[in-house]
């Protein structure tokens, strides 16, 4: 059985936060409490603790992931409302902290990845980028699964107000990658934060 | 996967896990269940009883299929098909050889029923399978000062395999624990510790005094085929010597580690190795070799990879004792200050003075030869944090004189521009 560690650790989440499952249909759709995104295709959101996450055939097969209002001394991944082993675990990932620049926050993406198990993590580029109409930055990335599967990434993110948001988006890097790169990458470009989103 | 084969899973993966601790914090790093599940390893767990005694294994010996050893040669015949297209198996083909040959000269005829693989895990461990799989973790090979340390840990291990102790613990296990138990650590194990039953997972470690006699016996192996074929024995002591001082002053929390050596075990276990290598040493009248200089040139490549892997645990005290044991050794000492302070910037403690420490650091790495690159980016980066931009440009505009292709060095660039 070939299971992604990156979906073990998405399925705990779930486990963990209680996590629901919803279909969603092309349209204009809220993240956090900050921003919308409009999406041109069906998608099942997951919620996953602090974060939301976006597939069509299954989380390890591609992903779109919505981290936000990811705060000063808070890791990217948090669990709400659980105080067992997978919280540990996660207290021990590297933090971010307000005023990071964008290659302060790529060096902690990747090493939060290292950590969750995935291998070979490679910068491919961290180039400015809009998000939303905010300056933020995009890091590509290159790495292996648990089980030597070549994966891609692609991070959006920017700070504003003193909180970090990410749009990660991964895929095998065989067939699913490029396949559905385009309808990620038009979601990603859609951001438009909420009137009363901090700036 | 039927029940069955999960229990089976999981007990092999709770005797794995019980069997690898060393270092001590079990839940701190990337837990590799492919390319790290053996049977027994260079674990410190003990205070048993002793186990049933078999006969060793022979050469081309393969177990009665209708026996449980047989069954559990094939669980590990299955994970070593994992481990061979694991992501975090390290593949360089000249590594490998290496760790192999030392194997070879180690176990002698026993030399073709082992194949080792190299995980990239920056932590102190090696494993070996029942069927005669040997892990070696990347952090041992950092760790190690020597061919000789690493020699010890491989004839550790070789060990475990000749005697069989795979089979006997997992005999003693099946008889003292329940289905439950077993598998609750698998899911332990696969990265999901808070689905698992934690009280089970103590229970596995609790079964884990079993095998003190077995580690007993492995080090004593181990320090002998050192001696019979030419390692200085003493350095076995050695690595105990330098794991308890890695552990103490990287102030190790042990928290969530269910599986825990002491420190004093493992003082007793040094004492004990070193007590007989000077015993070998009289009886024979002589040392033997240490294999630093091959040592050196097999991990010479690998180095910075090795010490990156150990920064991004983020295990602060820890990476910095790791690096400060390794600085008195006076190899390459660039990327050591390099990487001392790399920790001091990405811990960023005001009340430690981090960044005064981290940018002494980077000047020290600047002082020596062949500094890494990377060194005048992190300077950049953390002036730039300081709020001094003219020193971030400077040593950003020399960062991107020799990485012009960097990947983020757009980035970098306008934090080189003087509206930045």
């Amino acid at each position: 059985m070939r299971i992604s560690r990156f979906f073990i650790v998405l399925t705990a989440l779930a486990v963990a936060a209680c996590s629901q499952i919803s279909l969603l249909k092309p349209g204009t759709h809220e993240i956090g409490g900050t921003y919308t995104v409009q999406s041109a295709g069906t998608w099942n959101r997951i919620e996953l603790g602090n974060h939301v996450s976006w597939t069509i055939d299954g989380p390890s097969l591609q992903t779109l992931v919505f981290y936000s209002n990811i705060g000063d001394g808070e890791n990217i991944f948090r669990i709400e409302g659980s105080s067992d082993g997978p919280t540990a675990i996660y207290e021990k990932m590297p933090k971010f902290r307000t005023g990071m620049t964008a290659p302060e926050i790529g060096e902690l993406l990747v090493a939060t990845m290292a950590q969750i198990g995935d291998s070979g993590v490679t910068v491919v580029s961290l180039v400015p980028a809009k998000f939303g109409a905010r300056d933020g930055f995009r890091q590509e990335l290159r790495y292996q699964d648990k089980d030597g599967l070549k994966r891609r990434a692609i991070f959006l993110g920017v700070e504003t107000g003193d909180k970090l948001h990410l749009i990660l988006y991964a895929a095998p890097e065989v067939h699913y990658f490029e396949r559905d790169r385009a309808q990620a990458e038009q979601i990603m470009r859609s951001v438009r934060f909420l009137p009363n989103a901090s700036s | 996967m039927n029940r069955t084969a999960v229990a089976a899973l999981g007990l092999a993966v709770a005797v794995a896990l019980a069997a690898c601790k060393t270092g001590g914090d079990f839940a701190e790093g990337p837990v590799t269940t492919a390319a790290a599940p053996a049977a027994s390893a260079i674990g410190l767990e003990a205070e048993a009883s002793a186990p049933t005694p078999l006969p060793d294994i022979r050469i081309g010996e393969r177990p009665d299929p209708a026996s449980d050893e047989a069954g559990l040669w094939l669980l590990f015949d299955r994970v070593e098909t994992q481990s061979r297209t694991a992501g975090n198996r390290i593949t360089d083909p000249e590594l490998n050889a290496y760790i192999q040959g030392i194997a070879c000269r180690l176990a002698g005829p026993y030399c073709g029923e082992m194949r080792v693989y190299i995980a990239q895990v920056p932590q102190f461990n090696a494993s070996m399978a029942s069927n005669g799989m040997m892990t070696v973790w990347s952090g041992l090979l950092l760790r190690t000062r020597n061919e000789a340390q690493l020699a010890a840990v491989i004839g550790h291990e070789i060990g475990h395999y000749l005697r069989r102790h795979g089979i006997q613990r997992w005999r003693s296990m099946v008889n003292a624990s329940g289905f439950l138990s077993f598998f609750s650590a698998g899911m332990a194990i696969a990265g999901i510790p808070g689905v698992a039953d934690l009280a089970a997972i103590a229970t596995m470690g609790g079964l884990s005094s079993f095998s003190r006699d077995h580690e007993r016996e492995a080090d004593l192996i181990g320090v002998e085929r050192m001696a019979e074929t030419g390692y200085d024995p003493r350095e076995a002591a050695r690595i105990w010597e330098l794991l308890i001082q890695e552990n103490e002053k990287g102030e190790v929390d042990r928290s969530y580690s269910f599986f825990l050596s002491s420190h004093p075990r493992e003082s007793e276990r040094q004492e004990t190795l070193s007590r007989r290598a000077n015993l070998i040493i009289a009886r024979t009248g002589k040392a033997g070799d240490l294999g630093t200089e091959r040592h050196r040139r097999a991990i010479e490549r690998h180095r910075f990879a090795l010490l990156l892997d150990e920064v991004r645990t983020r295990h602060f005290k820890k990476n910095l004792a790791l690096v400060e044991s390794l600085l008195e050794d006076g190899w390459r000492p660039a990327e050591l200050h390099f990487f001392k302070g790399e920790i001091f910037r990405l811990r960023d403690d005001a009340d430690s003075n981090d960044r005064e420490n981290a940018l002494a650091a980077y000047g020290e790495a600047l002082r020596h030869p062949d500094p890494p690159e990377q060194t005048y980016r992190s300077i950049g980066l953390l002036n730039h944090r300081m709020g001094k931009p003219e020193a971030a440009a400077a040593a950003l505009r020399r960062y991107l004189d020799r990485r012009p292709d960097a990947p983020d060095a757009a980035f970098l660039k306008s934090l080189t521009e003087p509206t930045s």
